[in-house]
């Protein structure tokens, strides 16, 4: 059956991706009056995203946290969301375009695991504390996301010209992002895990991954607000981080283990 | 002495902290990405007989249980505790209230300072800054020498010990998992519907637990919504209770949590049968019914039954097979003595009994997790989000009957929002100038 939330979200694609087209365009051939169709694209896809929730939360009867498509269409939500809010107006076009790729990539991602709304929900899936872990996790992770972005644009800039100046904002969202995925993926998590099976900590996939994750992050706030670090170095470890983020967000579909179903 | 001091160099190290993280995730992402306790010959299938062997001797199918796994996390965990001891001073040090700057030079020195001259006498410009200051939530002291009045304040200053309070966390979470490890009791307990078990509560009372009921819920359209397992505890300072067991919702008593596990359904041992019922005439009268197992009598059975429920409970007469379907024929003992005898009834099919899996978990250790968590979150929202500000005025009467206002701020970090702050709070002052 064809439900609203596909339609809503495939609209929603295409409208994040003639964005990135419009941006590169602009970048390619310098075009400075471009700036506003693309921010229009992106405002409608934000829109049309809002939509495409609303509509699955209804299909579904409940907040549209409970699976990976689920999980991804929020996650890459939030990532434009926050972009269009607080960082388009700092970010330089070039990581506009990387963030924009990337959402939309995600996005395409998502849809190989979409899930028909009307669909069974896990019984141990219904408590409040998935909205608390699964929506403070993604809200990290979408922080991660966008230093992710401007890691990735910061390097090309320091192999073309020897000089990365995105690092302060790499900063500032990974250390808006860790407390979020410490309180969520981490705490929460661990609270929910004693409340459905009996144990804070089991070791099962997904959640050793987070750790992971959260180590990474830690090490970066460490080299940086300790030991000084500038430059390459952090950006790697800010892009190794999320590269792990999403290994660990798909990667439970093939590692199997608790987190199996999300 | 040096040598402890050596010691305490090494365990407090930034570099070295970084190295064992870093080695603790590397093991870690080894950890979830390959299987962990599967039996030896998978690895060897798996990963092939070269490298399989090679896992299995670094261990690398338990990591999570490997001894060396368990000194990395205990070494980070002092590591923490050692660096949360050394950065206390610190973090107490910077926490005080600011010294007074009482030459002008110095705050010039700051990264944020501006100058004015209010139109109004030294006494209400003070009265002013304090104002605006507190507005803001910070806290501030002034003190007046001579014709110079020296205000100084400052926010937040217990983000300092955000980082203390986030390395503390970690101890806290080490000696609840200890707690857990050493002391905990985890035990499956596999019971039939109508069967029960006992447990022991913390102060060793006894606790027995009859499993009553057992149902899968479904919604509207057939979809599944939840587990349910009903009991009934009893124990000596309990009385009796009842509960529900639920995915997310355990038996919790005197320190014992009681999680429903699984189910399974044994079909070979039915708990009864869905029938449906006729009258003597042939008429649907009923179409489901459930008869418990019970109630079931088989044929041979009969008249020992009939002599023992008579009047009470409604008992089967006779059973028989046709082809597919069962069908028996049913007469309770209050109808037995009116005409309209006997009714049939047909079997729709029988229910297998249920056998639930309940988890019995006790976890001593678990007020330090909580601590921990909760120290946790705090530590690093407070070192992360918060910043410590602190802005120094000097205030001078000049020869017109004004004031001159000299002032300058610093903040350990987010120094975009605060130098929007210090913009803020001049062009207030501004306006009486």
């Amino acid at each position: 059956m064809n439900y609203p939330d596909i339609t809503l979200t495939i609209v929603a694609v295409a409208l994040y991706f003639l964005g990135l087209v419009v941006i590169a365009a602009e970048i390619t051939f310098k075009r400075e009056n471009l700036e506003k169709i693309w921010q229009v694209s992106v405002g409608c896809g934000i829109g049309f995203q809002t939509a495409a929730l609303v509509a699955r939360g209804i299909l579904a009867q409940q907040v549209p946290l409970t699976d990976l498509f689920e999980y991804t269409l929020v996650f890459t939500w939030a990532l434009a969301l926050i972009f269009f809010l607080l960082f388009r107006k700092h970010f330089p076009k070039q990581a506009s375009l990387v963030l924009l790729i990337t959402i939309t990539l995600l996005m395409g991602i998502s849809f190989l695991y979409y899930t028909d709304p009307k669909g069974v929900t896990m019984p141990a899936l219904r408590s409040f504390w998935l909205y608390v872990h699964v929506s403070l996790a993604a809200l990290g992770e979408t922080f991660f996301a966008i230093a992710f972005v401007t890691s990735i644009v910061d390097l090309v800039r320091w192999a073309k010209a020897k000089d990365g100046n995105l690092g302060e904002l790499t900063y500032r969202a990974i250390s808006m992002g860790f407390p979020l995925f410490t309180a969520g993926a981490l705490v929460a998590g661990a609270i929910w895990a004693k409340k459905a099976w009996g144990s804070y900590w089991s070791w099962d996939p997904k959640e050793v991954l987070s750790l992971v994750v959260w180590l990474v992050y830690a090490a970066y706030l460490h080299a940086r607000l300790v030991k000084g670090f500038k430059g390459r170095a952090l950006a790697i470890i800010s892009i190794v981080g999320f590269l792990l983020t999403l290994f660990t967000i798909f990667g439970s579909l093939i590692l199997g283990g608790l987190h199996s179903y999300s | 002495m040096a040598f402890l001091r050596k010691i305490f160099g090494v365990v407090t190290s930034t570099k070295i902290g970084l190295i064992v993280m870093i080695v603790i995730a590397g093991l870690s992402l080894i950890g979830g990405v390959i299987p962990q306790n599967a039996p030896r010959d998978f690895y060897l299938q798996q990963y092939g007989p070269g490298f399989g062997k090679l896992l299995l001797t670094l261990e690398l199918d338990h990591v999570f249980r490997t001894n060396y796994y368990s000194i990395l996390l205990i070494a980070f965990s002092l590591m923490v505790f050692a660096c949360a001891l050394k950065r206390l001073p610190v973090a107490i040090r910077l926490a005080r209230r600011p010294e007074p700057l009482t030459e002008i030079e110095q705050l010039r020195k700051q990264p944020f300072k501006a100058s004015l001259i209010l139109d109004v006498d030294p006494e209400e410009a003070r009265l002013h800054i304090v104002d605006v200051l507190k507005r803001r939530f910070y806290k501030v002291a002034t003190k007046a020498v001579d014709s110079r009045t020296y205000v100084q304040a400052s926010k937040n200053a217990f983000s300092r010990y955000g980082s203390f309070i986030l390395h503390l966390s970690f101890v806290l979470l080490l000696i609840g998992g200890l707690a857990i490890a050493r002391f905990g009791r985890e035990r499956i307990h596999e019971v039939r519907v109508g069967n029960s078990f006992d447990f022991v509560a913390a102060r060793g009372e006894t606790i027995n637990v009859d499993v009553e009921d057992f149902r899968v819920e479904t919604d509207n359209e057939g979809r599944l919504r939840d587990y349910i397992c009903e009991v009934e505890a009893a124990g000596k300072d309990l009385g009796r209770a009842w509960y529900r067991i639920r995915p997310n919702h355990p038996l919790g008593y005197g320190g014992v949590d009681i999680y429903l596990e699984s189910y399974e359904e044994d079909a070979e041992n039915p708990s009864g049968f869905l029938v449906s019922v006729y009258d003597s005439s042939g008429e649907l009268i009923v179409p489901h019914v459930f008869v418990p197992r019970d109630d079931y009598v088989r044929v041979d059975e009969i008249d020992a039954t009939l002599k023992a429920d008579v009047g009470v409970v409604p008992t089967i007469r006779e059973i028989s097979d046709a082809g597919v379907t069962t069908h028996f024929i049913y007469q309770s003992a209050e109808e037995a003595s009116s005409d309209s005898l006997p009714i049939r009834f047909v079997l729709i099919h029988a229910i297998p009994s249920v056998i639930v899996s309940l988890k019995e978990v006790r976890q001593p250790g678990q007020v330090f997790i909580i601590a921990g968590f909760t120290l946790l979150t705090f530590g690093t929202i407070v070192s992360l989000y918060l910043s410590h500000r602190k802005i120094w005025f000097i205030v001078e009467p000049t020869s017109e009957g004004r004031s001159q206002v000299h002032f300058g701020g610093r903040s350990n970090r987010h120094t975009r929002a605060f130098e929007a702050e210090f913009e803020r709070v001049k062009a207030t002052l501004d306006e009486l100038s």
